[in-house]
């Protein structure tokens, strides 16, 4: 499945603004809206960072990353541990945990990415889950009983941070494939053999990439601790982060830049009118759902968008492809 | 014998005795990975299904468990060949994160639709032999993980010789190292491909009714074995009975004492650390013959 | 294009439906009656206890329905609860409890399942300043929060091995060696630390002492470990599954004690049906029994809410039935005391609020815990859970010292 790697346009003038626009809906959304949709909007930006964040190393990177939970971990225990013993605030300590996230994850980055395919994927959920048992044996951590961090005043604050953060990883998925890092992964991404051969070192690359997408996991962490006030291990060291914001870029095509976004509003969307209509088989819908998108729209909406043909012609072309 | 060396040997037993049960969980999934390249995230639900099985013929016929796993086996093959043809077919040659997604989609349903079934009340197989135990001088076995690991060795045998001694078997080797070679001979690679997914999911099934033998039995209970599998296979090499066998008894091993030296509390720590060194030092796996892997 | 249009205008569908249905969900607003909100786990690993928890809030919002409502001033109060799956996540409890409170408008809260999720509902109730009555979450650190709209009607965690133990050590021959095997939870680890500080405290050796992460399959290695110091008591902190998992483990590689006791699991039906004859002699600690002498209003005894119980659900309840009543029922009564359905004043009311129920007896202290009320001692008798301590409320002596497995027909 080797595709040319497109030469991206700076996006034109009026996808700027949109993009106002939509800024400024989002910033004075609190204003009109109840505590119950802000906390909803808020829920759905975490996703939409998360999601574009995986969106580097799983999208453009081709490096599907299913421990990426583990740095959601690092923030959030590295923002919970500075709020509570060191009384730091909150805009420091949420610094701190991204920046420890970035620090752990190019130490663990250069082991790891020299696996491929499957293995990398157990390898880094393996990563995440050594760091939930980790956390459940210090006495820094709180061990199984978690951390308390103290209580926010008022909500409103969380849901301008996750927007910043959103903000954040939607340009972040913009700049990278118009950077030399972004040829660079897009080039591994195709064929990372062939890269090397062209002088590409990969590994320097990969795990710059791995990097910031682990920054975005570490600042939603310690957003969620703050948010949530209560942490444990198997909360914020959670497998079911990484594999909805996979999901989400999925949905939503992996490689773009809103396609992730889209993903994320769509899904999470959904996934509330599912709750509401019936909670006990809400899971099943969101497993059937899974396996029909990933049957039938396997390179994410956005690629259906993209193609010429009606939408069940492509549909069709595709399976043609990926079944025997 | 001293405390200690017992303790130490106490641990060996139940370690193999784990390790029996992990294998046979292992056993299918190392096959669907190593010849269809899918690595089947579902595996854990169908292990779950077979556990069912056996607990529903158990509680309402009142056949024993072990009596009762072929009916395990038979079941889960009847609905792991639909489920390869139709479903995860579709997606057999997109990359593998489509097939991991699917697989996943795929365990979400299974695990669900069995929660709305049978809900999430837990449920366990108790034979009048269930405690029983034999005391082999410092070591007390328990039957039922004797029970269990000769019966996977039994599986395992039989599976590796279905794998080197049929035709059934050479057919899906053969389909395994080049499907393209396999298909220019008149091979059904469909039907193979099925089959093959199809007598994994038989031995999921099995391990499931050994696995209701002596563990809780709930929907839930699926992702912690398809993670066992996984390090399993890891462990002792891919597209290799044996070497399934053999990664099953040292996580066993592994786990039991990480868990007794360190605590209970550090099992996984010290599996995944096994696990990841392994990755970087032999990626094959202690049996295996290198891994495939998609472009 | 209109395909990519057709496409958005599609999603955009999805996403108006979703927010439609949203605000459409919920009966309208009446004077007559009132909304209490409860997040409970339907599903996920606390999906039995969660199932219990329901049951006991059920059968009071039907007792006192019957009654005709509760009685304020002229008016007469239906009361409706609203239930969400939380799927035992705590997360998940802290978002359908604010939908609850900003979405559904309810006008007071009743716990969840669970420690954590009752620490994170807590959270959310004391930020909207709405009163807030549980009985299922017994971990002291919910009420060191500072909180003081949240009120825990049981027994806190600590109590639960101290009230075994007590039991233990008046039994001869007298045991002088505990092991504290424990899941690594916020209330179980809260029960294990209760346990060491107290037989610390009272002459009693702990020989063990290891914690083991939660919903694990396999304790093989911490029960060879104990069976190799021998200890005269085993305390096993943790859920239904978990205790379990001890008990069959532990007859299956010959692990004996003098007594085995548990923290949950025991009481619960399933307990004994799925351990059968390996469940007997096994001590539990529990909230409340049917044996216990307490009586109160609405539910008159406690043998009276046991009939009422398994009149309608066909089995003896255990405390997590009796304790989510028991919750409902002191707000109930903090209601009828304030006269009034204002938050402020129901929260005054359950703050003073001092009665004996079937229950037992209900007051908080200045943090929000019911540390009045004592806990009793069970053990499993011939596939019955019958109370053996303390002497005032047991129905039956206590069978010590359990005898060895091998010793034990089959």
């Amino acid at each position: 499945m080797i595709t040319a790697i497109r030469r991206h346009a700076l996006p034109g003038r009026s996808a700027g603004v949109l993009a106002v626009l939509a800024l400024g809906a989002a910033l004075a959304f609190p204003a009109v809206a109840s505590t119950y949709y802000i906390r909803l909007a808020t829920g759905i930006f975490m996703f939409g960072v998360l999601a574009s964040g995986w969106n580097l190393i799983g999208g453009y990177t081709g490096y599907p990353d299913f421990g990426a939970a583990a740095f959601l971990g690092i923030g959030a225990y590295t923002t919970g541990i500075l709020m509570v013993r060191a009384h730091a605030p909150f805009a420091a300590a949420l610094l701190a945990g991204g920046v420890l996230s970035i620090v752990t994850a190019l130490g663990i980055g250069v082991v790891l990415l020299r696996l491929r395919g499957h293995y990398f994927a157990i390898a880094t959920l393996g990563f995440m889950i050594v760091l939930r048992q980790l956390a459940a044996n210090l006495e820094l951590t709180g061990g199984g009983s978690g951390i308390n961090l103290p209580g926010a005043s008022t909500f409103t604050g969380f849901y301008y941070w996750m927007l910043a953060a959103l903000a954040l990883a939607v340009a972040a998925g913009i700049a990278l494939p118009r950077s030399r890092v972004g040829y660079a992964v897009a080039a591994i991404r195709e064929n990372q053999d062939a890269a090397q051969v062209l002088g590409i070192a990969p590994l320097r690359y990969k795990v710059l990439v791995y990097a910031a997408s682990a920054f975005f996991f570490g600042i939603v962490g310690g957003i969620y601790a703050y948010w949530f006030t209560f942490i444990d291990p198997p909360t914020v060291f959670n497998v079911d982060f990484t594999i909805q914001a996979a999901v989400m870029t999925l949905f939503g095509g992996p490689g773009t830049a809103l396609g992730p976004l889209a993903g994320a509003v769509v899904l999470k969307s959904l996934d509330t009118v599912l709750t509401n209509i019936s909670v006990f088989l809400h899971n099943v819908f969101f497993g059937a759902l899974v396996c029909l998108l990933v049957i039938f729209a396997p390179r994410g909406l956005a690629e259906i968008v993209r193609g010429g043909a009606s939408i069940a012609e492509t549909i069709r072309e595709q399976l043609r492809e990926s079944r025997i | 014998m001293n405390a200690a060396a017992q303790i130490a040997l106490q641990n060996a037993v139940n370690g193999l005795l784990v390790g029996g049960t992990y294998a046979t969980v292992a056993v299918g999934f190392s096959l669907v990975w190593g010849v269809l390249n899918v690595v089947n995230l579902a595996h854990g639900a169908l292990v779950m299904l077979g556990a069912y099985v056996t607990y529903w013929l158990f509680t309402l016929y009142h056949v024993d468990p072990l009596l009762a796993l072929p009916a395990a086996g038979a079941a889960l093959f009847a609905l792991g060949y639909p489920l390869q043809r139709v479903v995860i077919n579709q997606v057999i040659r997109a990359s593998f994160l489509i097939t991991f997604l699917l697989t996943f989609g795929l365990d979400l349903l299974i695990t669900n639709l069995a929660l709305a079934a049978w809900t999430a009340d837990i449920r366990s197989v108790t034979t009048p032999y269930s405690g029983g135990s034999i005391a082999l001088g410092p070591v007390t076995v328990p039957i039922v993980r004797l029970a269990a690991l000769l019966t996977a060795i039994f599986v395992a045998a039989l599976l590796h010789l279905m794998m080197t001694r049929t035709r059934l078997g050479s057919a899906i080797r053969a389909t395994a190292s080049d499907q393209e070679a396999a298909r220019l001979m008149g091979i059904p690679i469909a039907h193979i491909y099925a089959l093959t997914f199809a007598i994994a999911a038989a031995t999921a099934g099995i391990a499931g009714g050994l696995i209701s033998l002596s563990f809780p039995v709930f929907p839930a209970m699926g992702p912690g074995y398809t993670l066992v599998a996984f390090v399993t296979c890891v462990l002792g090499g891919l597209g290799s009975v044996p070497g399934a066998f053999l990664g099953g008894l040292i996580l066993g091993l592994v786990q039991m004492y990480a868990a007794s030296w360190l605590g209970p509390n550090y099992d996984n720590i010290v599996a995944f650390t096994v696990l990841i060194l392994v990755l970087l030092v032999r990626p094959a796996g202690l049996l295996g013959r290198g891994y495939r892997f998609r472009g | 294009m209109p395909k990519r249009l057709r496409l958005l205008l599609a999603l955009l569908g999805v996403v108006v439906a979703g927010a439609l249905v949203g605000w459409a969900g919920g009966p309208a607003r009446g004077d007559e009656v009132l909304k209490i909100g409860a997040p409970l786990a339907a599903t996920g690993a606390d999906a039995r206890e969660g199932a219990l928890t329901k049951q006991g809030y059920d059968l009071w919002a039907e007792t006192v329905n019957a009654r005709g409502g509760i009685k304020v001033g002229n008016a007469a109060y239906k009361v409706q609860i609203i239930y969400y799956d939380d799927q035992s996540r705590p997360q998940t409890s802290a978002e359908l409890t604010d939908k609850l409170i900003s979405q559904d408008h309810v006008n007071f809260l009743l716990g969840p399942y669970g420690s954590p999720a009752t620490f994170a509902d807590a959270a959310i109730a004391e930020k909207y300043k709405m009163p807030m009555v549980e009985a299922n979450g017994a971990a002291r650190k919910i009420f060191q929060q500072g909180y003081t709209y949240v009120f825990g009607a049981l027994s806190p965690a600590d109590q639960y091995a101290a009230a075994m133990l007590q039991a233990a050590m008046t039994m001869t021959p007298k045991p002088e060696t505990v092991a504290v095997l424990s899941a690594d939870d916020l209330f179980s680890l809260e029960v294990a630390n209760g346990a060491k500080d107290w037989a610390d405290h009272n002459g009693l050796k702990v020989v063990y002492f290891q914690k083991y992460p939660v919903g694990t399959a396999d304790l093989s290695a911490a029960l060879t470990s104990i069976k190799s110091v021998h200890p005269d008591i085993l305390i096993g902190s943790g859920h239904l599954q978990e205790s379990l998992l001890v008990m069959k483990q532990a007859q299956a590689l010959d692990v004996n004690a003098k007594f085995f006791g548990f923290t949950v699991g025991p009481t619960t039906p399933d307990f004994v049906k799925s351990l059968g004859a390996a469940a007997e002699y096994v001590f539990a600690s529990s909230q409340w029994t049917p044996d216990v002498k307490y009586r109160g209003p609405l539910f008159g005894s406690a043998q009276d809410y046991a009939k009422a119980f398994q009149q309608k659900y066909g089995f003896v309840p255990d405390y997590h039935a009796a304790e989510s009543s028991a919750s409902a029922l002191a707000l109930q009564l903090a209601i009828e005391k304030a006269q009034s359905i204002d938050p402020q004043k129901v929260r005054d009311a359950l703050a003073s609020l001092d009665a004996v129920t079937f229950y037992g007896r209900i007051k908080f202290d200045a943090t929000g815990l019911n540390v009045y009320k004592p806990m009793v001692t069970v053990q499993v008798q011939h596939g019955r859970v019958v109370t053996v301590w303390p002497d005032d409320v047991a129905s039956a002596k206590p069978l010590y010292p359990t005898p060895a497995w091998s010793a034990r027909a089959h």
